[in-house]
Formats: C-alpha cells, sequence, structure tokens
C-alpha cells in the first residue's frame, strides 16, 4: 500500500500472455486452416500482427496518461455521459466474452473429462473460482498470473516439442498462398484471442514504468502469439490440413497423440488438460476481473468485491444460453467481431478526440 | 452484530453450495467395476445371421441399411490380467483363469453393436484402453465411412490405436492364444509395436491412416494380417485404399519396399536374390534415405525417386563360388539394384492401375506444385485417378558395408 506502483513490466507481461493463452488453445488450429490450408501459421502469424497493432493504437494512447486508467481520462476526453456508455459496452463485452469462454471451457471438459458430471457444476465451481479471486486486488491479481504462466506455458511448449518430430514436412508446404477474403477472414478471428490484452488497462495506473506498457504487451503478444503459431505448425504438420479441419479439437488430438519413445511415457493429455484448465482459469479471471472493475467504476462502489459477486448468477446464465457447441462457437465468432469493432472505434475516436483538443490548446496559448 | 449477521449467512451459504460441488467425483467408476474393451474385431455377417439383432437402439429396421457387422470385443477381467511377464502360472485358455473375456455381439453399425454389447454386460464398457481394431477384408472392401466416422468422434479413442485388415474371419484373432503373451489383443499390439521399431512395418496406427484418408493427395494403408496355425499372426501386406475402400493387398517384400520408397529407417527386410555369376545370395537391408524429386513434364507429374540402401551380406547359397573381393560385392549390389528396381516399378504400378497412392506422390506435387495442383486437382478423386498416368523413375544404390564372419 505504501508503493502503489508495484507492477513490474515482466509482470504485466505474464497477466497478458497468460491471459491470452485460453480455451481458444484447442480450436485454433481448425479456424487457421480452413482460412489458410497449408499457410496456417502464415494466417496465424498475420493475426498476431495485427493484434499488436490494435493493441498498440490503444495502449500508446493509454501511455499519455499514466496516472489514470482509460475510464477515468475517456471521461476528460469525451464527456462523462459518453464516457459511461463506452464504459458499459465494454463490460458488457467482457461479461459475454467470460460467460462464452466458460462454456466453452465445459463444453470440452464434459465431452472429454467428465461425461458424467453437469456442465452447470463445471462452469459453476469454474466462475465461483474466479470470483472468490476477483475479489483481490490488481497486485495480487498481477500474483496469481505470474505464478501460473511458466506452468501453462512450459508444459504447452513440451508438448508441442514431441509433437515436432511427427511433423511431415510436407503437411505445411506451399507455405505462402495469395491472401484473399478466407485469409483475412481467418487472420481477424485470430486476433479475437488477443482481445483480453486490454487487461492492461487496468495495470498501466499501477505500473512502476508506465511507459514499457507497448513494451510488455509486445512481449506477451508475440510471446503467446508464438505459442498459437507453434501449436498450428505441430498439428498441422501432424496431421495435414485436411484432417485438421475435420478436428474439433486439433490441439487436444496433438496432445493425445503424442508420446515419449515408445509406449514409455504416453498419454500425456492428461497432464495437458490440467494444464489446458489453468490456462482457461486465467484467462477466465482476467475477464471476470475486467468485468467486475468495470462494474464498480460504473456503479461507483468502494470497490470491486460486490461488482464481482453480482455478476456471477449473470455469467452462470450467459454460458447456459448457448443451445449446443456449434452455437457456442458462432456466437463467440460474432462476439470476437463485436469486440474488434468496438476496441479499433473506440480508440480511434479517443484518439481523434485527443489530438483535436491537444491542437485546440495549442492554438489559444 | 447486525453487519456481522448477513456475512455469516453469506458464508455458511456459499459451504452449503460448495461442499456437495467438492467433495466427491461424478465419474467416479472404480477399476473393477469397469469393462475395459482391449481389442475389438469387426466382420460383416451373413444374412441368416441377422436375425439375431437384439433391438436395443433402435425397433423398425425398414429404413436402416440391411448389411450388418458382428463384432467381437475382448474385455479385460479385472484381477486377471497379468502385470508383466511371467507373474502366475495359470495355463492360458482355460475360461475360469483366463484373463480376457470374449464377447459376440450384432449391430447395424458399430456404435448400435456397442450398445448391445452394453446391454448384455454388467459392467460399464471403456474404450479408453482399446488398442488394436481388426476388421475382415470384407468390411474393408466396403465402406469405412461409418467406421471413421464413430471412431474419431468418441472421445475414448487414441490416435495410437491400430486399426488391421485381416484375411478372413477377424473374430479368429480374438480367439488367438500365443504363449508370448497372456493377453491376446496385447500380444498382436506388442508384435505390430516390433515390427515397426525393427523396420518390418511403418508406424502406422488409426491417426495416420485418417490423415492419409483425408489427405487429397495420398491413399491410406493399413496392415494385412493373417492367422497361420491357428495361434500365429501373420503380416502379409499392405492392404491399400482408393476412394476410401480396400482395393487389393501387396505382397509381405513389398512393404520393405515401399518403405524403401518412402526412405523408412530402420531396414529391416532381407532379399534373397539370384545374382549372374554368384548364384542366390541373401542381403539384409539396414538403413533406407531416399531422395525425390518432382516436376512437371509436358503437363503431367513426374518424380524421380533415388533410394540409398545400406545392408549386409546375409547369406550365400551357392557357397562353393566364393566371394572375396570388393568387386564381387559390387556385382551383387549391382544384381540386387536392377531386380530390385524391377520389384518397385512392379509395385507402383500395380497401385497406380487400383488408383491407389500410398506413396504420398500428390501431396508432393500439392506442396511444390502448388498452381498445377489448384488447377487440375479439385478433390481426392482428381488425383486418384489421375495418379495412374503419373510418370515415376526409380534408381536404386546399395552399399553391401558387411559380409559377417566368413570370408569366403
Amino acid at each position: 500500500m505504501n508503493k502503489p506502483r508495484q507492477i513490474t513490466t515482466l509482470r504485466a507481461v505474464a497477466v497478458m500472455s497468460s491471459t491470452i493463452i485460453g480455451v481458444g488453445i484447442l480450436s485454433f488450429p481448425r479456424y487457421m486452416t480452413e482460412a489458410g490450408n497449408t499457410s496456417a501459421p502464415f494466417v496465424a502469424l498475420s493475426g498476431v500482427l495485427i493484434s499488436f497493432i490494435i493493441y498498440w493504437l490503444l495502449v500508446s494512447l493509454c501511455q499519455r496518461f499514466p496516472q489514470e486508467t482509460l475510464f477515468v481520462f475517456s471521461r476528460r476526453l469525451i464527456g462523462r455521459p459518453l464516457a459511461a456508455v463506452f464504459t458499459l459496452a465494454i463490460m458488457l463485452l467482457f461479461i459475454v466474452l467470460t460467460g462464452l469462454t466458460v462454456r466453452q471451457f465445459g463444453d470440452v471438459a464434459t465431452t472429454v473429462l467428465y461425461k458424467k458430471t453437469p456442465i452447470e457444476a463445471t462452469i459453476f465451481l469454474m466462475l465461483l473460482i474466479s470470483l472468490l479471486s476477483s475479489r483481490r486486488n490488481v497486485l495480487k491479481f498481477s500474483y496469481i498470473h505470474s505464478f501460473y504462466l511458466p506452468l501453462i506455458v512450459g508444459s504447452i511448449l513440451v508438448t508441442i516439442l514431441i509433437s515436432l518430430k511427427n511433423v511431415d514436412m510436407l503437411n505445411l508446404q506451399p507455405v505462402l498462398m495469395a491472401p484473399g477474403v478466407k485469409f483475412w477472414n481467418g487472420a481477424r478471428q485470430a486476433t479475437y484471442l488477443f482481445q483480453s490484452s486490454f487487461v492492461v488497462v487496468l495495470l498501466i495506473p499501477l505500473m512502476e514504468k508506465p511507459n514499457h506498457a507497448v513494451r510488455a504487451g509486445a512481449w506477451a503478444i508475440f510471446m503467446s502469439g508464438a505459442v498459437y503459431v507453434l501449436i498450428v505448425i505441430a498439428s498441422v504438420g501432424m496431421f495435414g490440413a485436411e484432417e485438421t479441419k475435420l478436428l474439433i479439437y486439433p490441439t487436444l488430438e496433438m496432445a493425445r497423440s503424442a508420446a515419449f519413445g515408445e509406449g514409455f511415457l504416453e498419454r500425456l493429455d492428461a497432464i495437458f488438460i490440467i494444464i489446458w484448465v489453468i490456462s482457461v482459469f486465467t484467462t477466465i479471471y482476467t475477464t471476470y476481473y475486467i468485468s467486475a472493475y468495470l462494474l464498480h467504476k460504473l456503479l461507483r462502489l468502494r470497490d470491486q468485491r460486490m461488482a464481482s459477486s453480482v455478476l456471477l448468477p449473470v455469467m452462470f446464465i450467459l454460458a447456459m444460453l448457448p443451445s449446443n457447441v456449434f452455437e457456442t462457437y458462432r456466437w463467440s465468432l460474432h462476439l470476437g467481431n463485436a469486440g474488434m469493432i468496438m476496441m479499433l472505434g473506440y480508440s480511434l475516436l479517443l484518439w481523434t478526440v485527443y489530438l483535436i483538443r491537444r491542437h485546440g490548446k495549442k492554438v489559444p496559448s | 452484530m447486525n453487519r456481522q449477521l448477513p456475512r455469516t449467512l453469506a458464508l455458511l451459504l456459499m459451504l452449503v453450495i460448495t461442499a456437495p460441488l467438492l467433495s466427491g467425483c461424478w465419474d467416479q467408476v472404480e477399476i473393477e467395476d469397469r469393462a475395459l474393451v482391449l481389442g475389438l474385431s469387426i466382420d460383416k455377417i451373413s444374412a441368416e445371421e441377422v436375425q439375431m439383432e437384439d433391438r436395443v437402439t433402435h425397433i423398425h429396421d425398414g429404413s436402416l441399411p440391411a448389411e450388418m457387422i458382428s463384432v467381437t470385443a475382448q474385455i479385460a477381467v479385472p484381477g486377471r490380467v497379468p502385470l508383466g511377464p511371467g507373474t502366475g502360472g495359470g495355463s492360458a485358455g482355460d475360461s475360469k483363469t483366463s484373463p480376457v473375456w470374449v464377447v459376440k455381439v450384432h449391430g447395424i453399425s458399430l456404435d448400435d453393436a456397442m450398445n448391445n454389447l452394453q446391454q448384455q454386460i454388467a459392467d460399464p464398457r471403456y474404450l479408453v484402453h482399446l488398442r488394436i481394431v481388426i476388421i475382415s477384408e470384407d468390411i474393408a472392401r466396403g465402406s469405412l465411412a461409418e467406421l471413421n466416422d464413430y471412431l474419431r468422434r468418441n472421445p475414448e479413442i487414441r490416435r495410437r490405436t491400430w486399426l488391421l485388415v485381416s484375411e478372413g474371419r477377424a473374430s479368429a484373432f480374438m480367439d488367438v492364444n500365443p504363449p508370448l503373451q497372456r493377453v491376446p489383443t496385447l500380444y498382436i499390439l506388442s508384435m505390430m509395436e516390433k515390427s515397426v521399431s525393427s523396420g518390418k512395418f511403418p508406424r502406422d496406427y488409426i491417426g495416420t491412416f485418417w490423415s492419409a484418408d483425408s489427405k487429397w493427395g495420398q491413399s491410406a494403408y493399413l496392415p494385412y494380417v493373417a492367422l497361420r496355425n491357428r495361434d500365429n499372426i501373420l503380416i502379409e501386406g499392405l492392404a491399400y485404399f482408393s476412394g476410401g475402400k480396400m482395393v487389393s493387398k501387396t505382397a509381405p517384400i513389398e512393404i520393405g519396399g515401399f518403405m524403401a520408397m518412402m526412405g523408412m529407417d530402420p531396414g529391416g527386410y532381407s532379399t534373397m536374390l539370384h545374382t549372374g555369376n554368384l548364384g542366390i545370395v541373401m542381403t539384409q537391408i539396414n538403413e533406407r534415405f531416399t531422395r525425390t524429386r518432382s516436376e512437371i513434364r509436358d503437363g503431367k507429374p513426374h518424380l524421380s525417386y533415388h533410394i540409398f540402401l545400406e545392408g549386409d551380406l546375409d547369406e550365400h547359397y551357392s557357397s562353393d563360388i566364393p566371394i572375396d573381393s570388393p568387386l564381387k560385392l559390387r556385382e551383387i549390389e549391382r544384381d540386387f539394384e536392377q531386380q530390385i528396381q524391377t520389384v518397385l516399378t512392379r509395385l507402383v504400378k500395380q497401385t497406380q492401375k487400383d488408383h491407389s497412392d500410398i506413396f504420398g506422390m500428390g501431396e508432393m506435387i500439392r506442396s511444390h506444385h502448388p498452381a498445377y495442383w489448384k488447377e487440375h486437382v479439385h478433390d481426392k478423386n482428381d488425383w486418384e485417378s489421375m495418379y495412374s498416368s503419373v510418370g515415376v523413375d526409380i534408381k536404386l544404390t546399395l552399399h553391401i558395408r558387411r559380409v559377417g564372419l566368413k570370408h569366403k
């Protein structure tokens, strides 16, 4: 408490990376392959670059107000009512995102792990854990993330490395293809996974060096982006493009077929699934935290503890809304679209107002 | 006090809610209450037997396929599966002490049959330990789409399961009684795994089969096995597929030829050949390496294979003629190269006639000549029919490194 700025750049990187690596990891190669066949890794890479541009747009603005969060300085830029509307919209976005993410988690868990456990129980418990942890302050939030990150990245990398020996280079060629509509659609879908890097706006006012926010984001996005690209390379290289399109969770299949030696260490999928559950938790934790934080700002509560308790039933109901796995995925894509338009639109709007105002100030003086 | 009360109540409520959620596991099933299916065999059945359908999943057969399958499952009996070799000395074959229980059911589809099976046994069936699925040649020659769909969809099935095609009835494999292993499917499994590590067979799990089946520029193949003397299992060749159906099979030595074309290590086949001046000799291949080039020649795909082999001289049948100089080894090498080249060319010709590109030549064209591929190939069928007109050059180089302990 005596030192307000305690989040180091490294910790900010950890928060963002462990947030980005989440539930999407299982189905990601399928989306990329549908968009680009053998050039799927390239589609993913373009997605990573685009996400960074979107991130940079928002954060370079935030860096000009290192003392405040986005929700505070936006009031000064575009006025209280409009800022409140946008904050509300972002909050709704993250509430729905949490709901759908936890639903995807529940679907996988019920299909693959616990066939008889009601999906409601898995979802409820996941939300409950997130609720309990998001009652803590941002600093503890960042500690939890940096504790889990090495576990997540390390074990995913091990799985990928084991699978890489089964990669057939022919499956990955031709590497490049002429980017068409499908290609850019795929790249756009890849950026959806990186949207929760938005969490950085909560961290900036508490960062030791706020001007390192862009750098932290670059590290986080490119590191988790590398993980994603590697996953695509491994699963397309292992299964071939056509087979990857058939599988609902190609990454899971990849982990299921990975083995050390001959029958020496098989069934690594158990470890992989455990780690995946942790990575889903860190993702849901972040989106939950953002939602609760925004609610508390909107309602001007003392802190976000009350807000986070209120959100649990809402998210639970949202998670139960889609009637099947196809609907969940369709909704997630729509949400991703809406999110991208929101983030881009909002940061462009703020930038324009900011530039006009600065310009306006200069002229009279 | 008043502020404390709601908090305490909330805390209590939460504890009450979480207690049942955290206390136990919905999916807990003790291991001895599980029917672990180790192996499955699938046969087509004749019309007379069809009457025996159990009607577990449906009542009217009218709109369902008329053909039925018979599934034989090998279920591990808890407590009797020996852990490691040589534990316990019970005589195998006695049904009271046998570590596995063989159950036979009929059904329209595999899932239907599995449900019929469940209706007959008490414990819930688990396919997580399924390692071997044997299908009869009849099934393989029909469409495998239904089978593949069920096995791909089921989260308990792993891609490292073996799928084998059997000569004759597949169910016969569920009754074999090999002396080396007490569980028949585990014997078949270790046999396949060992043939992979000794270079007798490519690593062709069901996942590999599926990937090849999905690829446009490659046709799938499966191990083709047969029973000898009731208990011995022979790997008889590759069953190769075209359009998702098995079309034919190769000879066992052609597996070696196929692996040489693909450059799969280690080498494991010995070849008996008649040389011009030295009589009959046998060589054992230890290492294979293949360099492949693809090009478009006069609007047609053309592939050149250059196969490098390393081997030993194993046996000299006509041992009265001495083999004692590099020149003579060179002679064997030259004769080997010529003869195996004709074997390989024949294999390629045969698969071309059957429109089954087990070598994945199409994949090579797809990755190296994408423009040509995009123009000419629009689905798997296109490539499989085009495959028969592909030009293939095969060149071999054999190096005999060792001759064993005999000088002449």
